[in-house]
C-alpha cells in the first residue's frame, strides 16, 4: 500500500520525464549524451531520475503530512481551484492578445475581468483602481522610462 | 585603495542616488507592510523599471527596497499581529501584546532602532570583510569554484522545500532549466525547439516575476486569505508608552549587539536566511533575560531583538553574493538577478573589475541605513490604512504589474507569456512542496556551475579526479557531502521527535495520555 500518493505519483512523473530526457529530448534537441554540450543537462537529468525514484520509493513507506489534510478538505476547494482557472486563463490571454490589441485595451479588459473573479462588484473602484494603474504605468514606462509599451496590431491597423 | 575610495565616493554620494535608496526604502516600508506582500515579490516587481537607470541608483533603490520590506513587516505584525513578511513573525510575539497594552508606537519604534543599528552593523560588516574574502576567492581554480557552487546548492536546496530529496529535485530542475539556449561555450543551440526567442535562453526577470509574484497570488488565492482588519489602537496616557525612552534602549543594546551578530552570521551563510535569523536572535534574547518570564507578554526587547537580527541578514546576504557570485537567500539572488541585468556579473571579479561602483554601493547602503531612521516614521501613522488594503483590489493590480514588468525589461511579448508559464509552474511546485525559491537561485548559478565544471575536465583532459586531488575542491565536495548527511541525519531526528509528540498526545485505550 502506498502511503503518500501525492509524491509517490511526482517521483514516478518525473523519472518518466527524465527517462523522456535522456532517451529523446536531450539526443535530438543538444546531442548525442557523450558530448560536452549535452555534459550538464544529462548529469543533471539523471540527478533529477536517481532522486525522483528516491522519492517514490520514501512515498511506498512514508505517510505524507498532506494525507491527513485531504480528509478534512473544506467545501470552498472546489470553487477556489474553479477561481484560480479563471485567473490563469484570463493571464494567458492577457500575454497573448497584448500583441493584438495592445496594452489600453488589453490591460482595461484584463484588470476589470480580474476584479469581478476576485469578487469585486462596485463599479466605482474596479473603474478608478483600473484606470489610475494604467495610467501610472503608461507614464512610467512609456513616457519616463522611454520603454514604449505595445500598441497592438489591431490598434495599429484602426489608425492607420 | 584611497583613489579607489574617493572616486567611490563621487559616483555614489549624489543627491539622485541618496533619492533612489530612499525611495527604495519608502516603497520597501509600504509594501513590506502590507500582509501578502513581501519584499522579494517587491523587487522583482520594481527590477523592470529600474532598467534604463545607472546600476549605482538601481541597486541603491533596490537594496533599500529589501531593508525596507523587512522593517515594513514589522509594522502589520506589531499592530495587527498579521506579520506583513515571515521574518517579522518572531516581532509579533512581544510586538502585539505591546499594542493591546497601548504601547503600539513604542515598540515601532523601538522595532526601527533595532532594525537601523542591524542593518549599520551587517553593512559595516559587508564593507570590511568583502575585499579579502573577493581576494582570497580570486585564488580559485574552475575546479574550486565548481565545487564552490556545488556546496551552494546542496545548502541552498534547503530553502523552502518541504524535504532534502525534494529541495535536490527543486535545485536540479533549475540548473537543467538553465541549460535551455545557446552552450556557454559552444554557442550549440540546446531546448530551444526552433525558437529564436529561447536562443537567449529563459528570460531571468520573467521567470523570477512569473515564480516568484504570480504563483504567491495563486497560491494565496488557494489557501483563501483573511483581509488584516486594522483594530482601534487602545490609547495609554502615559507619554512614554509611544516612545522608547533612553533607559529602555540602553537596556536594550546588549540584545541589539547580539542578534545584529548573528544575524549578519546567518546572512553570510547560504541558505540559512532571515527567519532563522530573527527566531534565534529572539531566543538567544529571552534565554539570556533577566527576566525570560515577560517574554511573549510585551517585552521591548522581545521586539529589539528579531529586528535587529533579521535587518543584519541583508547587508550580510550581500558578502557571498559580492565575494563568490552566491546568493545566499532568495532576496540575495532576486538583486543577483538585478546585477546582472545592469551587467554586473557577481563575483570575486567584480571587485576588481568594478570597485567604484561596489565600494560606492557599500556607502550608499550604510547611508540608506540612516534614511531608515526618518522614512519610516509617518509609515507608522499610515500603517493601519496601508496594512487593510483588501487584497482582492491589490491582486489585479499586482498581476498587471507583472505582466507590464515582464515585458518593460526587454520590451519582449514572449517575455509575457513566459511569466505566465512560470506563474503557473510555480504555483505546482509549491503544491508539490517542491521550492521555487532553490530553484531560481539554481537557475542562476547553473550557467556558472557549468562553465566552471566543463573548464576544470577540460584542464584535467576529462578526468573528473580533479574535483577531489586538490585540496580546496576536495574540501568543498567533503562540506557538501557532509550537508546532505547532516540535513538527512536532522530530517530523521526532527521526524521521529514530532511523531513521538504525536504518539504522547493521542489517548490511550483507557482514555488517559500518555506522558
Amino acid at each position: 500500500m502506498i502511503q503518500n500518493r501525492k509524491d509517490f505519483k511526482l517521483g514516478v512523473g518525473l523519472a518518466g520525464f527524465c527517462i523522456f530526457l535522456l532517451v529523446y529530448l536531450i539526443p535530438k534537441q543538444v546531442g548525442p549524451l557523450t558530448e560536452a554540450d549535452a555534459l550538464m543537462p544529462s548529469l543533471v537529468t539523471g540527478f533529477i531520475l536517481v532522486f525522483s525514484l528516491l522519492l517514490a520509493v520514501q512515498a511506498i513507506r512514508r505517510p505524507g503530512e498532506k494525507e491527513h489534510h485531504d480528509q478534512s478538505h473544506s467545501g470552498g476547494q472546489g470553487s477556489r481551484w474553479y477561481t484560480i482557472a479563471l485567473v490563469v486563463v484570463i493571464m494567458a490571454a492577457y500575454a497573448w492578445l497584448l500583441d493584438i490589441t495592445g496594452f489600453v485595451l488589453t490591460s482595461l479588459g484584463a484588470m476589470v475581468a480580474l476584479f469581478l473573479v476576485f469578487g469585486v462588484k462596485r463599479w466605482l473602484p474596479i473603474a478608478a483602481i483600473s484606470l489610475g494603474t494604467l495610467g501610472g504605468l503608461y507614464l512610467c514606462f512609456d513616457m519616463l522610462l522611454g520603454a514604449p509599451l505595445p500598441v497592438g496590431t489591431l490598434v495599429e491597423n484602426l489608425l492607420d | 585603495m584611497l583613489e579607489t575610495l574617493s572616486n567611490a565616493a563621487s559616483q555614489a554620494l549624489t543627491l539622485m542616488n541618496f533619492f533612489g535608496a530612499a525611495l527604495g526604502i519608502f516603497l520597501g516600508s509600504l509594501l513590506g507592510a502590507i500582509p501578502g506582500l513581501n519584499g522579494t515579490m517587491a523587487i522583482a516587481l520594481l527590477i523592470p523599471i529600474t532598467y534604463t537607470w545607472s546600476p549605482l541608483f538601481a541597486i541603491a533603490m533596490l537594496v533599500g527596497c529589501w531593508k525596507g520590506s523587512v522593517y515594513g513587516g514589522s509594522i502589520s505584525a506589531i499592530l495587527l499581529n498579521a506579520p506583513g513578511t515571515p521574518e517579522a513573525a518572531a516581532t509579533a510575539l512581544d510586538g502585539y501584546p505591546l499594542t493591546k497594552q497601548g504601547k503600539a508606537g513604542k515598540a515601532l519604534k523601538m522595532a526601527l532602532y533595532a532594525s537601523v543599528i542591524g542593518a549599520v552593523f551587517s553593512d559595516t560588516l559587508l564593507m570590511v570583510a568583502s575585499p579579502p574574502i573577493a581576494a582570497l576567492a580570486l585564488m580559485f581554480g574552475p575546479a574550486e569554484l565548481a565545487m564552490l557552487i556545488l556546496f551552494a546548492l546542496v545548502v541552498v536546496a534547503g530553502t523552502g522545500a518541504k524535504s532534502q530529496i525534494k529541495g535536490l529535485i527543486s535545485t536540479a530542475l533549475g540548473i537543467l532549466l538553465a541549460t535551455v539556449g545557446l552552450d556557454p561555450m559552444t554557442t550549440q543551440q540546446r531546448f530551444t525547439f526552433g525558437s529564436i526567442d529561447l536562443d537567449a535562453g529563459i528570460g531571468l526577470l520573467a521567470m523570477l516575476i512569473g515564480l516568484l509574484v504570480m504563483s504567491e497570488v495563486l497560491i494565496q488565492m488557494e489557501e483563501g486569505w483573511k483581509d488584516a482588519h486594522a483594530e482601534v489602537m487602545v490609547k495609554s496616557d502615559d507619554p512614554d508608552a509611544s516612545r522608547v525612552t533612553w533607559a529602555e534602549l540602553k537596556g536594550s543594546l546588549g540584545t541589539i549587539f547580539r542578534s545584529s551578530i548573528l544575524g549578519s552570521f546567518c546572512g553570510a551563510l547560504p541558505g540559512v536566511g532571515s527567519i532563522t535569523a530573527a527566531f534565534m536572535g529572539y531566543d538567544q534574547a529571552r534565554r539570556l533575560s533577566k527576566h525570560p518570564e515577560r517574554f511573549g507578554k510585551g517585552e521591548i526587547q522581545g521586539v529589539a531583538a528579531p529586528e535587529a537580527a533579521n535587518n543584519a541578514v541583508c547587508g550580510a546576504g550581500l558578502i557571498p553574493l559580492v565575494t563568490l557570485g552566491i546568493p545566499g537567500a532568495l532576496s540575495a539572488a532576486v538583486i543577483m538577478g538585478a546585477f546582472m541585468i545592469h551587467g554586473l556579473a557577481p563575483g570575486p571579479m567584480l571587485m576588481v573589475e568594478h570597485p567604484e561602483t561596489i565600494y560606492g554601493l557599500f556607502m550608499l547602503l550604510i547611508l540608506s541605513d540612516f534614511f531608515m531612521l526618518v522614512i519610516p516614521l509617518p509609515l507608522m501613522k499610515l500603517g493601519q490604512w496601508v496594512i487593510s488594503v483588501p487584497r482582492a483590489y491589490l491582486f489585479p493590480v499586482i498581476l498587471a504589474l507583472c505582466v507590464i514588468g515582464a515585458f518593460g525589461t526587454h520590451q519582449n511579448l514572449f517575455d509575457v507569456k513566459i511569466m505566465v508559464f512560470f506563474g503557473v509552474l510555480g504555483y505546482f511546485l509549491k503544491k508539490w512542496e517542491l521550492s521555487p525559491a532553490a530553484l531560481l537561485i539554481a537557475f542562476i548559478l547553473g550557467p556558472m556551475a557549468e562553465v566552471y565544471l566543463r573548464q576544470a575536465l577540460k584542464i584535467s583532459g576529462g578526468d573528473p579526479s580533479i574535483f577531489v586531488t586538490k585540496p580546496l575542491a576536495a574540501l568543498f565536495l567533503a562540506l557538501a557531502v557532509g550537508a546532505i548527511v547532516w540535513t538527512t541525519l536532522r530530517n530523521r531526528r526532527d521526524k521521529k521527535a514530532a511523531q513521538g509528540r504525536v504518539l504522547s498526545s493521542e489517548p490511550t485505550a483507557q482514555g488517559q495520555k500518555v506522558e
